[in-house]
């Protein structure tokens, strides 16, 4: 069995590169449910998984044993992973917490956006929906920890910005985590819903920095931050004033 | 002729620099830069004047009527540096053959802290007149935005970027500094150069700022410099701490 985890924060692009990656090994991504079964082959995709035994359940009542395993973990830190005992991720021989889900092969991807337009992106889909999102300092903390692990090279990563607009980077990325060319162009990608209603150009889901929907106490919480700057630098991210 | 433009903080190890390179461009070890005169030839084909921003701040006619007058000596190689300079703000070039030379933009760049630590420690000895001492905050505050000039200098895609540490620790990056910019190979590694005196006991060059004992008021000022520590990020250095 094959496991391929993504981590990521919520808005942060992830699904429309899942999508993307997936689709160049299956031919297809769909993600209905919770657990989806994708047409003619024996992979499922866990969505937004990691949460209880319920999970393992599902898998265990379809009709074959599956042969891959997608799961993205979101608004997790960067070492989470659902199977292992303890819920931290060691290393892939660790994978062992149920004894019928053995892995031979298994990988851990981050997808990491620009910390103000993921921050924007929550906050204005918060103001849509019910369940909320944080955009408080555990949001700060978690952006923190993703790019950490990245710069510690922790983890196989793509920044959300670089899949969008570089060409270099997408493949690259599709042949040193998965050994395959791409065959489907990201424009076949398909995320959820976005938060914005007006995304006529590529360049829109680069731009969702706005200040001044960024609740004060939110702002203060930024500035002193010295840590969170030096990251962003240092995953060459644009600096901004807020 | 080549005219080659040097940029770089104060205290950075840009003489050292400096002296590595013209010993690699004309294959004789170099012993004069780190006498810091305004102007030497090291030999026939090299010139060097040296901190070009210091003398201009006193007469910046002088200085240009100097290099004005070294380019029409053509020599083969032209090294001009500038300490804590923008390099698109040094000097009034318009009306000048430099203006036109196309020169080769070369950013010589240190990790912030230590750079600080060394200025930091000869503002307190033998050279506390030249850098007036950091007790003035307002000298702590210039000396950041110093830095941060040339973090974005060496971020500018009209520079050729090279780093102190890089240049210390790793011969990939040298050699191809050298052949890339100049097509010449390393004949001198940095190993055998002295720069100017150096402001530390230890031989650590990236641990110096533990010698330091920065007072609160620099602690405080780079604890609130979010332009700061972005920059620290953005130019690949370690994020350090200042408690």
């Amino acid at each position: 069995m094959n496991l391929i985890e993504t981590v990521a924060l919520r808005r942060s692009g992830h699904h429309a590169v899942m999508s993307w990656y997936i689709k160049n090994l299956l031919g297809s991504a769909n993600w209905e449910f919770l657990v989806t079964v994708q047409a003619e082959t024996k992979s499922i995709i866990l969505n937004d998984g990691g949460y209880n035994e319920n999970e393992i359940d599902i898998i265990r009542g379809l009709k074959f044993k599956p042969e891959d395993i997608f799961i993205n973990y979101e608004d997790k830190l960067s070492n989470f992973t659902f199977f292992e005992k303890t819920h931290i991720y060691r290393g892939p021989k660790r994978l062992n917490k149920y004894e019928d889900f053995i892995f031979s092969n298994s990988k851990r991807i981050m997808v990491i956006r620009d910390f103000y337009n993921n921050l924007c992106s929550r906050i204005t889909q918060n103001g849509k929906q019910k369940k909320q999102m944080f955009i408080d300092n555990t949001f700060i903390k978690v952006w923190k920890n993703h790019a950490q692990s990245i710069l510690n090279n922790e983890i196989h990563y793509i920044k959300y910005e670089d899949w969008l607009t570089n060409y270099d980077i997408r493949i690259k990325f599709l042949q040193d985590v998965f050994g395959v060319k791409e065959i489907v162009k990201k424009e076949r990608a398909k995320g959820t819903h976005s938060s914005y209603d007006n995304n006529i150009n590529e360049s829109d889901y680069l731009n969702r920095f706005d200040p001044t929907i960024i609740p004060e106490d939110i702002k203060k919480l930024i500035r002193k931050d010295n840590e969170l700057h030096y990251l962003i630098g240092a995953l060459g991210y644009t600096y901004r004033e807020i | 002729m080549k005219i080659i433009e040097v940029f770089a903080n104060r205290r950075s190890g840009h003489h050292f620099f400096m002296s590595w390179l013209v010993s690699n461009l004309s294959g004789e070890i170099d012993e004069k830069i780190k006498e810091l005169n305004k102007i030497t030839w090291i030999n026939n084909d090299i010139c060097h004047y040296n901190d070009a921003t210091y003398h201009a701040f006193f007469n910046e006619k002088q200085v240009m009527d100097e290099i004005e007058e070294i380019i029409e000596k053509r020599p083969k190689y032209f090294i001009i540096n500038y300490e804590e300079s923008d390099m698109y703000n040094k000097l009034n070039k318009e009306g000048t053959s430099l203006f036109n030379q196309n020169p080769i933009k070369i950013v010589f760049l240190r990790d912030f802290l230590n750079t600080f630590a060394s200025k930091w420690k000869v503002s307190e000895t033998d050279l506390k007149e030249f850098y007036f001492g950091f007790k003035n905050k307002q000298h702590i505050i210039e000396n950041i935005k110093y830095w941060k000039i040339m973090a974005k200098n060496y971020l500018s895609n009209d520079s050729i970027g090279i780093k102190y540490e890089d240049l210390l620790t790793d011969n990939g990056i040298r050699e191809q500094f050298l052949l890339d910019t100049f097509e010449v190979n390393e004949r001198f590694k940095p190993s055998i150069f002295n720069g100017t005196k150096s402001s530390f006991k230890t031989k650590n060059y990236n641990q110096r700022h533990k010698e330091i004992d920065f007072s609160n008021d620099f602690k405080n000022i780079i604890n609130s410099d979010s332009e700061l520590n972005y920059l620290i990020g953005k130019v690949d250095y370690k994020y350090n701490k200042l408690v």
